[in-house]
């Protein structure tokens, strides 16, 4: 094959595995996070102001009340909106992560784990002790030494402890936790990023724990007290995966998108090797003649162009997996780390793909060999 | 007649007597043109009586005397003419020219047998020739050395005209095919 | 042995038809040298190929060693072409991205000869047209003759009982190509091979032990070329 066509078709296959390596982690995110959004504990429900899939916050009085209307045995913790104007300082370093206000019992009403520490108590919490808890991976981004203590808007708080957190373990119907999230007792959260809008100081979620309880029994927990209420509010109780249901249509929206796009790029990364590879065999058809007068029959010729291709295809994949590689890590620093699961997978279906492209491509330049005419391709000019 | 220019080329290379005039003219043709003496000194007296060459003897007491030739100013001159001189070109320069004449007046199928001994002539003059040049080529011996002029010059020179030789045989080698091949198509 | 009967070989249909090749009889034997001429359209190139299992003739019986060829299939035409037949072409015909010693190896590849065996073969048959010190040299790095002599190393890969030659020294000068037709006239006369070399080079047919002419698709002449005595002769004085 002359060079030109091999440069040519090492960067066609090159960009598809870029673009469906890409697609491909990002695709995995995203059914993960509707694994997630469906793999919920069936006793885990979120009560909240505003019905279907509009949320309205709620003050924290009024939170604190509806949980007095709920049993003692059920664990319970409110969750707060992000305070996302609040200045976070990690080791001198402005960092962008989301500040969240919850209660003592809000690892135990997700089953979250403690990896490192422990959360704050319903003590530090009455005593708004200036405590915090961070996610895994950002414990994992700046070691233990340099997360001893953060501040906020200039004000210091401890880090007392690490939660397991990666992409999408715990859920605001506004979308996901990143895996950059700061928990802040609700109280302290409160008065420290008191500043900014109205909005901030607002409930977006009652999340409780019910074992024993159903959906029916929650809501009229919830009716039953609200009757006695001058102007009561529209208080709902949801499962998890029924909050926010449009961005879980989103969702299933994004990943058939993402689908057809790979199957779009496959397809011109297809055409791209199928016409670069005709090209060839009609450019080789004179070498192509004399393989058959030395003997060749179809399938050498076809075992010799898949062959080339596979090459081909290969160095292509490997060289899509380093560029998407390189754009992942680009794309990390703008948009935050698990944007996309770029893994072991995501390479060994890039690669996996190139191969498959390659084969099933070479099958049509491999036919149009087999028809090549040796006598007519060999003739001579006198 | 050849001979003669060729003995005064070599005169102007040098002094010569009869023997090695031979010599040197033989060796020129590559031992295909043999001379016998009496040609030798035929040409020469002519040569002599046109005033080309003059002689001389050189005195030798235990040999008879021998006649040394050399070049005149006037043999010089007829050389360069001679060099210089436009061919002409013979149009019936073999046998088969003179069979071709009579072609019209012969019987079609003579004539295409008179053509097709031809053909299976020249190949067999072209296996010779070529066998001929292979053997200058690869340095056979065959070319003898002659003290009259450098051994290279007389195999490049023969080279090259048994180069020419090839391609004119291979030329009518095109044609008597191509007149076979019409001969043919008549029938 | 090769043995052609009422060969015929028909392109075309209709009003296209072309009959290139006419009821062609004709063997051919071993240790002999045989040129085939012939003007453009005459059909030695198609005689070549059919000789070679390349093309299938339109009709007529041609029997290599007794077996008849019209017979045999696709894969066991391939497999002659590989085992019994040469193929040297005026274009060389070489892949310019490989070695001389890898594209002497090619043949081997649709045999089936284990590759350890290979290199060895290669290097045999490069030594039959006597360029073996050229084997890790690319083509582009080599003359027309050297080349030629790559190209029939190529073809004498697998030992072939049948070296065809179609106008071998058509690219080359007049020296070089008197080299490569004594190496094919070798292959004849000293391994026993059967050689077929078509050309219109004078010189080229007059090295063969037979002629054949051709002329719109039938043999017009057939002779054999026993000796080279012809008598040169010189002016009188």
């Amino acid at each position: 094959m002359k060079p030109l066509y091999r440069t040519l078709l090492v960067i066609g296959i090159a960009m598809g595995v870029v673009a469906t390596s890409l697609i491909f982690g990002v695709g995995q995110v995203m059914v993960m996070h509707m694994q997630e959004r469906s793999g919920y504990d069936s006793d885990v429900y979120i009560l909240h102001h505003g019905s279907g899939n509009t949320i309205y916050g709620m003050p924290l009085d009024l939170a604190r009340e509806i949980r007095g209307w709920l049993p003692e045995d059920i664990t319970a913790s409110v969750i707060s909106s992000d305070a996302h104007d609040a200045v976070v300082r990690i080791d001198a370093e402005v960092w962008d992560a989301d500040v969240i206000g919850v209660d003592a019992d809000f690892p135990a009403v997700f089953g979250m784990d403690l990896t490192n520490g422990r959360f704050f108590t319903k003590a530090e919490q009455e005593n708004r002790r200036r405590v915090c808890v961070v996610t895994s991976d950002l414990m994992a981004l700046f070691g233990e030494d340099a997360l001893e203590l953060l501040t906020v808007n200039g004000i210091e708080y401890k880090v007392i402890g690490t939660v397991q957190g990666d992409a999408g373990t715990a859920r605001t119907p506004f979308g996901n936790y990143s895996s950059n999230t700061i928990f802040f007792p609700i109280e302290v959260w409160y008065e420290d990023f008191n500043q900014g809008e109205f909005r901030h100081r607002l409930i977006m979620q009652l999340a409780v724990h019910s074992p024993g309880y159903s959906k029916a029994d929650l809501a009229r927990f919830v009716s039953h007290n609200l009757i006695h209420m001058e102007d009561a509010p529209a208080i709902k109780v949801s499962a998890p995966n029924e909050i926010g249901y449009s961005s879980w249509v989103q969702d299933l929206l994004i990943l058939t998108g993402i689908f057809f796009v790979a199957f779009i790029v496959f397809l011109l990364a297809g055409l791209n090797i199928i016409q670069i590879a005709s090209a060839n065999v009609y450019d080789q058809q004179r070498i192509f003649g004399l393989k058959v007068a030395l003997g060749a029959l179809p399938r050498h010729l076809a075992g010799e162009i898949t062959g080339e291709i596979t090459a081909c295809a290969l160095q292509g994949g490997y060289l899509g997996i380093v560029l998407a590689g390189i754009v992942n890590t680009v794309m990390n620093q703008r948009v935050g780390q698990y944007w996309a699961a770029f893994n072991v997978f995501t390479a060994i279906a890039g690669m996996l793909l190139s191969l498959l492209v390659g084969w099933i491509t070479a099958i049509i330049p491999a036919r149009q060999a087999a028809k090549i005419d040796p006598v007519l391709v060999l003739r001579e000019e006198r | 007649m050849a001979v003669k220019h060729l003995f005064l080329t070599l005169l102007t290379q040098n002094e010569l007597h009869g023997y090695e005039l031979k010599n040197g003219f033989e060796d020129l043709a590559g031992g295909k043109w043999p001379l016998n003496f009496g040609q030798v000194y035929q040409t020469l007296s002519r040569l002599e009586r046109d005033g080309f060459i003059e002689s001389y003897e050189v005195i030798q007491t235990d040999k008879p005397d021998k006649k040394v030739y050399r070049v005149t100013e006037a043999g010089r001159k007829h050389l360069q003419d001679w060099f210089k001189a436009e061919d002409n070109w013979n149009l019936f320069f073999d046998e088969l020219a003179l069979k071709i004449m009579a072609f019209d007046l012969i019987d079609s199928e003579e004539a295409l047998t008179i053509l097709r001994s031809y053909r299976s002539f020249i190949l067999r003059v072209i296996k010779s020739l070529t066998r001929m040049l292979t053997e200058m080529q690869q340095g056979q011996p065959g070319t003898s050395t002659s003290p009259t002029g450098s051994a290279n010059a007389t195999k490049s020179s023969l080279a090259m005209l048994v180069e020419r030789n090839l391609h004119r045989a291979e030329a009518d080698l095109k044609w008597v095919t191509s007149m076979i091949e019409r001969w043919q198509k008549h029938d | 042995m090769i043995e052609l009967v009422d060969i015929t070989k028909i392109y075309g249909q209709g009003s296209n038809a072309v009959k290139a090749l006419d009821q062609i009889t004709l063997q051919l034997k071993p240790n002999e040298m045989t040129a085939v001429m012939g003007p453009s359209g005459s059909g030695k190139t198609t005689l070549l190929n059919i000789i070679g299992c390349l093309d299938s003739a339109t009709s007529g019986e041609y029997y290599l060693d007794g077996r008849e060829v019209a017979k045999l299939d696709l894969k066991a035409k391939a497999q002659l072409r590989n085992e019994v037949f040469g193929f040297v072409f005026q274009a060389f015909n070489l892949l310019p991205d490989k070695t001389v010693l890898d594209n002497v190896m090619i043949p081997f590849r649709y045999s089936c000869r284990p590759r350890r065996e290979w290199k060895q073969r290669a290097m045999t048959a490069l030594d039959q047209t006597g360029i073996a010190d050229l084997a890790d040299r690319y083509p582009d790095q080599l003359s027309g003759g050297q080349q030629q002599r790559v190209a029939i190393a190529r073809a004498l890969a697998n030992d072939p009982k049948v070296i065809l030659a179609d106008e071998p020294t058509g690219n080359l000068d007049s020296t070089t190509g008197r080299e490569i037709v004594a190496i094919l006239k070798s292959l004849a006369e000293k391994q026993g091979k059967i050689v077929v070399v078509v050309t219109h080079d004078g010189m080229v047919a007059s090295q063969a032990q037979r002629i054949l002419q051709m002329m719109d698709g039938r043999i017009i002449d057939d002779s054999k070329i026993d000796s080279d005595s012809v008598v040169f002769s010189h002016p009188s004085v």
